[in-house]
């Protein structure tokens, strides 16, 4: 088989430009699919990460009956926390309460319908740490009518640090209320869809504009133990529970659809691949008649014949394969640390997805083996016919032929 | 009697027409022999040595190496014995051309089974045909009379029963092609390895120690010559 082997090898090198572009589908084939599973795959963790770092955490709660689509924040499904579930999050890991409500931020003669997220300035930072968020300026100051605004909102309405504004809602019971702020500091959060249109408020100065009281529209809890256990303990407190995987279930179904949309366009192209190395093995058969046939005449079996045909199919698909393997997972390993900077598209295109404008791929040695056996089966499949065929030449007017 | 055909026939379609290569052909190969088919084209003799050297199975009639009928063979029997007890050399001399000189020689060494020893046996094979100095040049590196040379060292690398030899020097000019009847020659006089050819060049005749004539697929003369 070693023997078999090296003539495959040297047979390949006989007719190079032949053997590379026929390679080069395979490599192309083999890196994109590994580049394209740790991008979908960073994809997911993206949303889960946006999700986890802006709003989500491990758990989220809302009040029963409260819409869960994340579109629509009325303030009247807001409620207290009841004593008894507070003492049992405090059991379960850090938790911070938050209000999310409609409002109309207005800068002079422009406005825009924003959600104001009014947050426990000590609490909030314990689940959300915000260590991958850029802020220019700085937090709100509790009690100084001061607000924190996503970026993309801050460069719609023309904000900078400094800007006074007036923030206007309905308060909880219906009425009209609005008040003085001064934006004190520009997001760039994890989440996208926050820095677009969201706003940051503290309860102290949201409480009076919105008449809030001590209702509460989300509690996040950075879990110190399992889902399902905390999520039984929660059941019937007046709160519904929701897991990070549930609150991205949407974002998450649409990587899916990816996965499946890059494997259908994967799959193309190594299709291409196939016939490009089967019409490559054909090509050698039918050049090398009286060179097989010489093998056959000297003794060697047509099953050897058939494997030696195949070899050249498995060593180009193998070697272009690697090749492909080594760009894809280089690139995917890179990218997981370096990670891929959308925020500049995202300020172009007005993104609302709930990620994160930083996108970081997902290294894995197991889709890299998968995509390299993938693509070397592929190879050595596509040899099989034109193997076949030559290992049935009749040696006898094989080796007279031209 | 080293080979044998007896009764052997061979027909070939071609098109709507049944070819008679062989009609019932009947010819004893001794050991030690160095014996031309001739004809004109079409008179059967590539045939008759395709038979012998058990690439291909008569129609009808049975084909004998030494004493066995190898008529009936599947294809994989058929390659072991013409691994293991056939030497060929082609008239386009058919080296491998990915493989060295002594590479080519090795691989009939490899597909006879043998496994010791080789890389000696492969040496002085080619320093037997005086290509000591070229073991790990490509056949596109040496001229066609070399070639003809690792082709031959190829052929008698493993010992075998009996040499096929079709056309060996119809792509040799006529100084190459002497030298190569004398080395076969050389061969089957100090060894007696046994060699068959097929050929209608003047120069392998007047060499052979027995000519038999084919002519419409039938033997029409047998002259064994005297030693020359």
């Amino acid at each position: 088989m070693s023997f078999l082997l090296a003539i495959a090898g040297r047979n390949l090198l006989r007719n190079t430009s032949r053997t590379v572009i026929t390679g080069a589908a395979v490599l192309f084939g083999v890196g994109l699919s590994i580049l394209g599973w740790g991008l979908v795959a960073g994809l997911d963790e993206n949303v889960l990460r946006a999700a986890r770092t802006t709003y989500a955490a491990d758990l989220l709660l809302r009040p029963d009956g409260y819409p869960t689509d994340g579109l629509t924040y009325p303030l009247a499904d807001a409620a207290p926390v009841p004593a008894e579930l507070a003492a049992l999050l405090d059991d379960l890991g850090p938790w911070t309460a938050r209000t999310a409500f409609a409002a109309k931020l207005v800068n002079g003669s422009d406005a825009q319908r924003i959600t104001v997220w009014a947050y426990d300035g000590e609490r909030d930072p314990l689940v959300f740490p915000r260590d991958g968020w850029k802020v220019q300026g700085r937090w709100p100051t509790p009690g100084a009518n001061e607000l924190a605004v996503g970026h993309s909102l801050a460069r719609l309405l023309a904000l900078e640090e400094g800007t006074d504004v007036v923030l206007q809602t309905r308060t909880r019971d219906g009425a009209i209320n609005a008040n003085n702020f001064r934006v004190v500091g520009l997001v760039r959060s994890d989440n996208a869809a926050l820095d677009n249109l969201g706003a940051w408020l503290e309860f102290t100065d949201a409480v009076p504009l919105a008449l809030l009281g001590d209702a509460r529209s989300h509690l996040s809890v950075r879990l110190r133990g399992d889902h399902a256990e905390a999520a039984s303990r929660l059941a019937g407190k007046g709160f519904q529970t929701s897991t990070l995987e549930q609150e991205c279930e949407d974002l998450l179904a649409l990587n899916r659809i990816r996965r499946k949309s890059l494997s259908i366009v994967v799959g193309m192209i190594m299709l291409i691949a196939a016939v490009g190395i089967a019409n490559t093995v054909i090509m050698a058969a039918f050049e090398r008649v009286r060179e097989v046939g010489t093998l056959l005449a000297l003794g060697m079996r047509r099953r050897d014949i058939r494997v030696l045909f195949m070899l050249e199919g498995g060593v180009m698909g193998l070697s272009a394969g690697l090749m492909g393997a080594l760009l894809g997972g280089g690139a995917v390993a890179h990218l997981q640390r370096k990670g891929i900077d959308l925020s500049s598209a995202v300020d172009t295109l007005g993104g609302s997805m709930a990620m994160s404008t930083m996108i970081y791929t997902q290294f894995s040695w197991g889709v890299v083996g998968v995509a390299l056996a993938f693509g070397t089966t592929v190879s050595v499949l596509a040899a099989l016919w034109p193997a076949t065929w030559a290992s049935r030449i009749v040696p006898a007017d094989a080796v007279k032929a031209d | 009697m080293i080979c044998q055909l007896v009764g052997v026939t061979k027909s070939y379609p071609m098109g709507d027409l049944l070819v008679q290569a062989l009609r019932g052909v009947n010819v004893s190969v001794g050991a030690g022999e160095f014996t031309v088919f001739a004809g004109p084209s079409g008179s059967g003799k590539s045939t008759a040595l395709n038979l012998l050297g058990c690439l291909d199975r008569p129609t009808s009639g049975e084909v004998f190496l030494d004493g066995q009928n190898v008529a009936t063979l599947s294809d994989d029997a058929l390659g072991a014995v013409r691994a293991r007890r056939i030497g060929f050399i082609f008239q386009s001399f058919n080296l491998i051309p990915v493989l060295t000189a002594s590479e080519n020689v090795d691989l009939a060494l490899r597909l006879a089974g043998v496994e010791g020893s080789r890389a000696e046996r492969v040496e002085k094979a080619l320093t037997e045909v005086g290509l000591k100095d070229y073991l790990h040049r490509r056949p596109s590196q040496l001229s066609g009379g070399q070639q003809q040379r690792v082709a031959i060292a190829r052929a008698l690398v493993k010992s075998p029963a009996i040499v096929i030899a079709d056309e060996p020097t119809a792509n040799l000019d006529s100084t190459n092609g002497e030298a190569i009847l004398d080395l076969m020659r050389q061969m089957n006089e100090e060894k007696g390895v046994t060699f068959l050819f097929s050929t209608h060049d003047p120069m392998v005749m007047a060499r052979a120690k027995r000519v038999v004539r084919l002519k419409d697929g039938e033997v029409v003369a047998d002259e064994v010559r005297a030693p020359s």
